[in-house]
């Protein structure tokens, strides 16, 4: 504890400064000597007015606990942030003493915290990784480098029985991917409203897609529209160069030749289909995945059920370089 | 070394060898980012000693691809054989890229 390093203080019941470790000294400023024997109030700010001290107190006295962001004053006069938890710790005899343990709030760490409030929002803007209908099963699990992702995938129904979906990986991770994530989700909602059809939508996609990955920037996906009237599974490849499709308990790879999204106005992407019958799934996945997986998916039993569970049993053997995405589509 | 670089002002030549994956990719991404920032224009790329490259590497050539014909340069792949060149008739990069058949 002397040398963690976040602050710590330990205090009597009278709020009394008894120890604190050399973290302290270092944010605060104050030295041991200087701080051991003197009140807790050695660091108060006059921030929090009244309200606050009697919140915090009557926390400390009812729940044993307070946790919360509080600001400080150090020994040369300046404020600072900091997310304080204080526990009591009762010793035998009836006495209690309080421990605090607290980290300055920085600037490099606030903006930690916003990534990881970022990172639930991108995951909030996602549809439910796990849909089941009298048709369909649909699972998704999906993990960051960081908090955030550059992957992405989404469903929806275009018509009463027909399905559209996809995943698709911006290159790159973290934060600059995830603005690209953003705008590439309202953009593929936007083109397949407005395309008479997947290849048309894709096309037009690409296009657009320049404005939104630029510099050196740009992007993979797998479309798909599924027709539970026909049971017609279409689908574009743009850079995600294969899925696989199980029926009838053989798995098969399919392989298709595509470029990627934004590297070039020119490019065409064309559109395959494949006929499926009930109890089929259809497994995509992006990157990450394809680069940690050495041609052997038998290693994921394939069910929608047990998909993220299996997920994180895989990746678990793994050290990532990338975001990675899984989708499976199973047809009841 | 998976990676060298020779220098000739605006012209650069690079020659991969080996097997490429992250984290040689994100250097050459680094020194070639460096060089374009620099000036230089024209990349030419010898992948006859390359066996194997990830997705991580194909996007550093992309990357600079896209850089370059923004400043108006250009990159030109070269011996590129094996699982290497099926790699880029899969991603219909041999469509997008300047590639040079050995002669």
């Amino acid at each position: 504890m002397e040398f963690a390093q976040d602050p710590m203080v330990l205090a009597n019941a009278e709020g009394i400064i008894l120890w604190v470790n050399q973290a302290f000294t270092k944010v605060t400023g104050y030295e041991r000597e200087a701080a051991v024997g003197k009140s807790t109030r050695l660091l108060k700010s006059g921030v929090q007015g009244q309200d606050f001290y009697e919140t915090f107190w009557n926390s400390l006295i009812l729940t044993g606990h307070w946790s919360g962001e509080i600001w400080n004053r150090r020994k040369d006069g300046s404020l600072y942030r900091e997310w304080l938890e204080i526990f009591p710790l009762d010793l035998p005899g009836g006495n209690r003493y309080f421990f605090t343990v607290f980290q300055e709030i920085t600037y490099e760490r606030e903006i930690l915290l916003d990534i990881q409030v970022a990172g639930k929002l991108q995951a909030s803007l996602a549809p439910d990784p796990l849909f089941v209908d009298k048709f369909v099963q649909i699972n998704a699990a999906q993990k960051g480098l960081y908090s955030v992702t550059g992957d992405l995938y989404d469903y929806f129904w275009l018509e009463d029985r027909v399905l559209f979906g996809y995943i698709a990986d911006v290159m790159g991770h973290g934060v600059s991917s995830a603005m690209q994530v953003g705008a590439m989700r309202v953009l593929i909602r936007e083109t397949i409203h407005q395309s008479a059809t997947l290849e048309q939508a894709i096309n037009r996609l690409n296009k657009s897609a320049g404005m939104y990955l630029a510099n050196d920037t740009f992007a993979a996906a797998l479309c798909f529209i599924m027709d539970f009237d026909t049971m017609k599974f279409r689908y574009v490849s743009a850079g995600i160069h294969s899925f696989y499709h199980q029926t009838a308990g053989q798995l098969h790879k399919i392989q298709v030749e595509s470029t990627y999204l934004g590297v070039s106005d020119s490019a065409e992407f064309s559109e395959h289909a494949l006929q499926l019958k009930s109890g089929d799934q259809v497994l995509l996945m992006t990157d990450g995945l394809y680069d940690l997986m050495p041609a052997s998916i038998e290693l994921i039993p394939l069910r929608a059920s047990n998909l993220r569970e299996e997920f994180e049993n895989f990746l678990g053997q793994f050290f990532l370089h990338d975001d990675v995405t899984m989708m499976i589509m199973e047809l009841n | 070394m998976p990676v060298e670089i020779e220098n000739h002002g605006e012209h650069i030549m690079v020659q991969l060898n080996g097997q490429m994956y992250v984290p040689d990719a994100a250097m050459l991404r680094e020194r070639l980012m460096q060089l374009v920032e620099k000036g230089v224009r024209n990349v030419d790329v010898n992948m006859a000693r390359l066996d194997f490259i990830d997705s991580a590497g194909l996007g550093v050539l992309i990357g600079i691809h896209k850089r370059l014909i923004e400043h108006g340069g250009r990159m030109t792949l070269s011996g590129l054989r094996g699982s290497v060149k099926e790699l880029f008739a899969l991603t219909r990069l041999d469509k997008v890229f300047d590639i040079k058949e050995e002669s």
